[in-house]
């Protein structure tokens, strides 16, 4: 590249942050999962999460070390390898409460979703990156288009929770490329158009492609989740209930009796934040948003303190997806969003959505370590050190020598 | 490498983090509502749906008579229980080891085990033997749970059966007392509750609470258990010598109006109400109307007495009937009566004289009489389904109507309303209100409630309440009611006859046969009314009613050790003399009893009490004839030798009321209880007392 050699800096705060709610998400998991483990091995699903936190690390840590600039290079295969995932997800994937996601890896479980996830953020990055302009509506065409193919995909397995985690990626690196304004309001047109026909739909019957019955439902029963209290309204309810029992401090981390009780079904993934609710109470809960809120709040700061527009883009693309992540997971535990089957990032129970999630740190970290230098600080460059009286090749000092 | 982040990231990051920060805050303030205002109330709602609860039934309440002796009492029953949730490995093998063990179809336990229910019975109130295999096989049995329960049982069997009635399976009271009072005997249930998770099995560390049920009060009534017993015994004498299709002795206190005893037949025992046609629960001395008969006449003529219409002076003449507007009504001896004072219209029961003073009272005073007896409303006793007699529109009653009505017939009154009212003539002239509860005691003995405080009701003067009963014991003394005599005691009372109206017309041929009275005058310490529907031969209450009342005043007089009231003058030999009833009675008291009415006696036999008698009760002979009296152990089971019906291929309650009706016993010796009857101990045929126990053989019904 011939540019100029800067010391990596790890962001500590970052990691700190992340691996804080990894721990705490042990305890909450062995909690929420005592009555539904194996009785054999109570803490079944808490082994095998400490296993992702491990795998985790090692591609954090893998996303971080290579240079970002690499990944502009490798983008078309990362973008056709993800499409390629998700079409053998739908054509060959294993079945679950009613949707293909799972690809099976020995004893494992594949979501290529999940990876999916990054995989769009590094190509979008990459994307609008090549983009001399966008602010005319031309210029979005191609992205848009970017996106939606993949989305199309996992709306087909169908995953309407992931589906809107793209929107969300789009919005949100669309906004920090400099999207106008006139241009952002399409998002919050669509979205108007989508209540619109909804109501349509209810009102006068008209058909809406692509959606499930069932979806539709669990969107609309956060309004009245007593309309169906043991159907679609039921996770709403036992969620309010799990929450509700929380009190001010919550049963307590460890050993206290729960009363999930396996009554609030997923309790140890998407709605976590219920669990998190019933044993850390109104504070732990606020404490963990608190928590989220610093780990965006430092990604945005990331975002703009990126040495170019492509470490900008990559670094939003993150914070958009944790920023969504954690509204959708903890809004729908506490009522207040449509139910929409997403984690809640490094504190759900699941190997792909940690994997997602840690590579994103890996990325945050790899922007920040590789920042534009700040005016203050020296350049350091790395000057080969002579043992011998032989002057070294050019070449080896990087084409710059020691002035 | 150069294009730096132009200055609107800036002012955008601030934006993102600011909505973000928002969003936080949004559900920040749902979690102060849900985690700080509705907390207890979610928390409420989390117990409810993560325990379950088992009812612990609640020690029902004793029933006692005014001794204190026990009528109702509870005992423990083991309950079978399940909670299918947790069955679901091994349903099929359950319910067939449940059926076999427990008696059941083993289609039936598998759909109680499959329901989609918290909590369902298998089988309630176990036998021993049931629940000694089941506990041996519990442990192989998950989800299959014993519970405690009581049950109630009625330790004197069809005693007092009408006025205690029964409880269902849930220990409600269904029927007499038991439901009357059912909120005092019930007690409070409690319950266990232990959590369990969404998949309904029990939590390794689970929490239970257990809420203690709370003992029912115990119910006093003013029954007396001995009195009662006499009632019974005087009610299937009278049934068995009679051939009555129903009878009815029901016992008053004068003084407070409880009611002593009450006794039916037939009746039913209480232990196994479901062995009977729901007929049967019935009491009827409260929920059936009846004609009353002559036996009404007390109230025509108290009424007159104190209206003044009449005098104990005043003069009757009886040809044998009256011509009440054109139509000629007959006196029940067709020769006439002849010339009487007012005591021999009472004594002889004479329509023709009682027609003559409805007549004198006039629609108004005869109705306001009714009134004034309490004939007109319901009592008010505390038992369920207390009938009202019907009596005719007062603006529509002719004077052939009030002629007819003044001896009883065309108006319907129930026994115990009648019994009320004569009772009012007993007690002084004061009506006091029939109930059959006398306190509900607390289970430590303490009195909660009392029942007898209500204010008697003055009905007619006193004297003319010791007019009344003097007249009416004229009846006992030298009228139609002399079998009604108990030595030494000055008895009053009335006989009746009343024809049964039948589809609105007079049945000839058909009668309800009775006698109502008191002793001793002038205080008496019982009422009785005796009636017995449908007598087959003699039908005079005189005949058939009057030696029931007889017997058991004098059994209750006995009892009470009530000092005699008249000097007992034995007739003189060679006088013509009534035979007393001496059967049942010790020796020594069987001889006194027949030196007071002239008779010498002798002894037959060895035993404690007398079994029979030589020449029987209610016959004459001149006094001084020796009665030889024969001697034995068991006391009169008014046995009568039956013939042995054929049982074979009736359904067990069939056949328990066939052998009801015949006084005898039906025991299912082999075989489903409610099955048919396939074969019996006894040849049909053949000769023997009533009382015994026929054993049968049951099988499976086929449709």
């Amino acid at each position: 590249m011939g540019g100029k050699r800067v010391r990596f800096q790890v962001d500590y705060l970052t990691l700190v942050l992340m691996y804080l709610l990894a721990v705490i998400s042990i305890f909450v998991i062995a909690s929420a999962t005592r009555s539904i483990a194996p009785p054999h091995d109570p803490l079944y699903y808490v082994k095998r999460q400490v296993l992702w936190i491990i795998v985790g690390t090692v591609v954090l840590v893998m996303v971080a070390w290579i240079n970002y600039e690499t990944f502009k290079k490798l983008s078309p295969y990362i973008y056709w390898g993800a499409i390629a995932l998700l079409l053998v997800v739908l054509v060959h994937g294993h079945t679950a409460l009613g949707a293909q996601r799972w690809i099976q890896l020995g004893p494992f479980q594949l979501q290529p979703s999940e990876l999916a996830k990054i995989a769009i953020i590094i190509t979008l990055a990459t994307h609008l990156d090549k983009k001399k302009s966008l602010t005319r509506w031309r210029d979005l065409v191609s992205p848009l288009v970017h996106v939606g193919l993949p989305m199309l995909l996992i709306l087909k397995q169908p995953d309407l929770g992931t589906t809107l985690v793209f929107v969300a990626i789009t919005v949100g690196m669309f906004y920090m490329a400099g999207v106008p304004w006139t241009k952002m309001l399409m998002f919050p047109a669509g979205l108007g158009l989508m209540v619109l026909w909804i109501y349509v739909h209810y009102r006068f019957g008209i058909p809406i492609p692509i959606m499930h019955n069932y979806q539709l439902n669990r969107l609309l029963i956060f309004l009245n989740p007593n309309k169906d209290p043991l159907g679609a309204g039921f996770n709403v309810i036992q969620s309010r209930i799990a929450v509700g029992t929380g009190g001010l401090f919550g049963a307590g981390l460890t050993g206290a009796p729960t009363n999930l009780l396996g009554f609030l079904p997923e309790s140890y993934t998407d709605f976590i934040y219920a669990a998190i609710g019933e044993v850390m109470g109104f504070v732990g809960s606020m404490a963990i948003l608190l928590i989220y809120l610093i780990l965006i709040a430092r990604a945005v700061y990331i975002a703009y303190q990126a040495k170019d527009r492509f470490g900008t883009l990559l670094a939003s693309g993150v914070a958009s997806l944790i920023a969504f992540h954690v509204i959708e997971s903890a809004g729908m535990a506490s009522g207040i969003m449509p139910v929409a089957g997403v984690p809640l990032p490094f504190m759900s129970y699941g190997g792909s959505a940690f994997l997602a999630d840690a590579a994103g740190i890996g990325i945050l970290l790899n922007v920040y370590g590789r920042r534009r230098p700040l005016n203050y600080r020296p350049t350091v460059a790395k000057v080969p050190v002579v043992y011998s009286n032989q002057l070294p090749e050019p070449d080896a000092l990087g084409g710059q020598l020691p002035s | 490498m150069n294009d730096r982040p132009p200055l609107m990231l800036k002012r955008r990051n601030f934006v993102v983090l600011v909505a973000f920060g928002l969003f936080d805050l949004l559900i920040g303030s749902r979690l102060v509502t849900i985690q700080g205002l509705a907390s207890p109330k979610l928390r409420e709602l989390a117990d409810d749906i993560h325990f379950r609860s088992v009812p612990l039934a609640p020690f029902r309440g004793n029933i006692v008579d005014r001794e204190g002796r026990l009528l109702a009492g509870s005992h423990h029953a083991y309950s079978v229980y399940a909670i299918p949730a947790q069955t679901r490995l091994a349903r099929q093998s359950e319910s067939i080891l449940l059926a076999s063990i427990l008696n059941l179809s083993q289609n039936r336990v598998l759909k109680r085990l499959s329901r989609r229910q918290g909590f369902v019975w298998i089988k309630r109130r176990i036998s021993r033997a049931e629940l000694e295999t089941l506990k041996s096989q519990l442990a192989s049995l998950p989800g299959v749970h014993l519970v405690t329960e009581t049950a109630r049982y009625y330790p004197e069997g069809e005693l007092a059966a009408g006025v205690l009635g029964f409880t269902g399976i849930d220990n409600q009271g269904l029927a007499g007392v038991e439901l009357v009072y059912n909120r005092y005997l019930e007690g409070k249930p409690g319950a266990i509750e232990e959590e369990y998770d969404a998949h309904g099995q029990t939590l390794r560390f689970s929490r239970q609470r257990i809420i203690p049920s709370t003992e029912g009060d115990t119910l006093k009534l003013t029954l007396d258990e001995n009195i009662q017993w006499m009632a019974e015994r005087a009610a299937q004498h009278a049934l068995l010598t009679t051939g009555g299709k129903a009878v009815m002795v029901t016992v008053m206190h004068p003084k407070t109006g409880g009611i002593l005893a009450m006794a039916q037949r037939p009746t039913y025992n209480p232990n196994h109400f479901r062995d009977y046609e729901p007929r049967r629960y019935r009491v009827l001395a409260v929920s059936d109307a009846i004609p009353p008969g002559s036996i009404f006449k007390p109230v025509t003529l108290a009424t007159a007495l104190e209206a003044g219409t009449t005098s104990p002076n005043a003069g009757f003449w009886c040809p044998g009937f009256k011509v009440v507007l054109g139509r000629r009504v007959n006196c029940w001896r067709p020769q006439g009566h002849g010339a009487e004072s007012l005591a021999d219209v009472v004594k002889n029961s004479c329509n023709v004289g009682f027609m003559d003073l409805g007549l004198g009272l006039g629609v108004d005073r005869f109705y306001q009489g009714l009134e004034t007896f309490g004939l007109t409303h319901r009592t008010g006793i505390d038992l369920p389904g207390e009938a009202l007699g019907i009596i005719p529109l007062k603006g529509r009653v002719t004077a052939l109507d009030l002629a007819i009505m003044a001896f009883g017939q065309t108006l319907t009154v129930t026994p115990i309303a009648l019994l009320a009212a004569v009772n009012a003539i007993a007690n002084g002239g004061e009506w006091m209100r029939p109930h059959v509860a006398r306190d509900i005691l607390a289970p430590d003995g303490r009195v909660v409630k009392t029942f007898e405080h209500e204010m008697p009701r003055r009905v007619i003067s006193p004297r003319v309440a010791s007019l009344v009963q003097e007249m009416m014991a004229g009846v006992v003394q030298y009228g139609t009611g002399k079998l009604a005599q108990v030595p030494g005691y000055r008895v009053a009372g009335k006989t009746g006859t009343a024809q049964k109206v039948v589809g609105g017309r007079v049945e000839r041929g058909v009668y309800i046969s009775s006698f109502i009275g008191f002793a001793p005058v002038p205080h008496p310490v019982a009422t009785i009314l005796v009636s017995v529907d449908e007598p087959q031969g003699a039908f005079y209450g005189g005949q058939v009613a009057a030696p029931v009342f007889g017997r058991l005043m004098r059994d209750i007089l006995r009892y009470w050790k009530v000092p005699p009231t008249e000097p007992i003058r034995p007739p003189k030999a060679g006088e013509a003399a009534m035979v007393p009833d001496l059967v049942d009675l010790p020796p020594e008291v069987a001889m006194t009893d027949a030196a007071l009415f002239g008779f010498p006696v002798q002894f037959k036999g060895k035993g404690r009490i007398v079994v029979g008698q030589s020449v029987t009760y209610g016959g004459y002979r001149p006094a001084g004839t020796l009665l030889t009296l024969t001697l034995g152990d068991h006391y009169r089971d008014y046995l009568e030798w039956v013939t042995v019906p054929r049982f074979l291929g009736l359904d067990v309650s069939q056949a328990q009321a066939l052998a009801f009706e015949l006084g005898l016993n039906i025991r299912v010796v082999k075989g489903p209880p409610r099955g048919r009857v396939a074969a019996q101990t006894h040849r049909p045929g053949e000769q023997v007392k009533s009382g015994t126990t026929v054993g049968v053989r049951t099988q499976e019904r086929r449709e």
